[in-house]
């Protein structure tokens, strides 16, 4: 494993789960422009400097994710639409929100697909007035805090960032609905759109939630084959 | 009436940036954000221009946006 000459390395205090994934957070302050290995698409030139710094820091988080998984240092590449592409063999998502950017990168074996999500809480007046688009009908019945609806949003993000690159299929805030979402960090997504044949509407999906650095982080795990073909031992 | 001056004025403001923005150029790269395409939607939708977060988030340029506004403001 090669050592970073030229990053900070990012200690991920209270990262809050472990399990077969890599994950690192970097603060978009620690992106050093002097390390050459780290290219803007030509697009992002012109763009403000925090936008430049959100970008390599999220960059940065999945490097680090990616060598804490496989050993290897690798950059994902950037798509048209500022999508990460992972190296082979590798899924993953990149989100960046109140100074931080973190990344989730899974192999492909374990995972079909990882959504990440970073939000700063969103407040009374911005939740009271984004509300109606977050929340579904019937969502909106029941649970109007902005707590739970910042939850929510990011929940739908990580929902998104997961499911896309398998559906390949556009998905709103109105497609999907919290069914589930404990204190304890656990929540149930159910989509209510068909999605495609593996994706009916109905489908349940099991999300993660926590406060993180101030923040709300998100996070959808879809299983790959391997995890789902381990049957208990029979007796 | 909201014209074509407005939302480009909107849009600097939504993603903090003084650059100029090509109009056919993907906000995404200029930091924009779900929670503010859905707060240009409310805000259109207070203007009475119906355009849904997801006709926004999709096509996130300045073209595609005034194409959606102007085409909705006309059957308004």
């Amino acid at each position: 494993m090669q050592p970073d000459a030229f990053l900070p390395v990012a200690e991920i205090q209270g990262w809050p789960w472990k399990d077969a994934s890599g994950s690192a957070v970097f603060s978009w302050r620690q992106v050093g422009y002097h390390d050459k290995s780290l290219r803007l698409p030509d697009r992002l030139g012109r763009a403000a400097a925090k936008r430049r710094n959100e970008y390599l820091a999220g960059r940065c988080a999945a490097r680090q994710s990616i060598r804490a998984l496989t050993g290897k240092s690798l950059i994902p590449d950037t798509d048209h639409d500022r999508a990460p592409i992972w190296p082979s063999g590798l899924v993953g998502s990149i989100s960046h929100g109140g100074g931080h950017a973190v990344a989730l990168v899974g192999k492909q074996i374990d995972y079909l697909g990882l959504g990440v999500d970073i939000e700063p809480p969103l407040d009374t007046r911005r939740a009271m007035k984004l509300a109606p688009q977050i929340l579904t009908d019937s969502e909106l019945r029941s649970d109007v805090s902005p707590e739970h609806v910042s939850r929510a949003f990011s929940a739908k993000e990580s929902l998104f960032k997961a499911l896309y690159p398998l559906t390949r299929v556009w998905f709103g805030f109105q497609d999907a609905v919290l069914v589930a979402c404990d204190e304890d960090g656990q929540g149930t997504l159910r989509l209510c759109r068909d999605l495609g044949s593996d994706w009916p509407r109905g489908r349940c999906l099991p999300f993660r939630h926590v406060r993180f650095r101030g923040a709300i982080l998100t996070r959808v795990d879809i299983p790959g084959p391997q995890a789902l073909s381990v049957a208990p031992p029979s007796t | 009436m909201l014209d074509r001056n407005w939302l480009e004025t909107r849009v600097r403001g939504l993603i903090e940036d003084e650059e100029d923005i090509a109009p056919d150029e993907s906000l995404i790269y200029f930091g924009l954000d779900s929670i503010r395409v859905m707060e240009l939607a409310t805000e259109l939708k207070a203007q009475g221009v119906v355009v849904s977060f997801e006709e926004l988030a999709s096509n996130p340029t300045i073209d595609a946006w005034w194409g959606l506004i102007s085409t909705r403001q006309s059957a308004a």
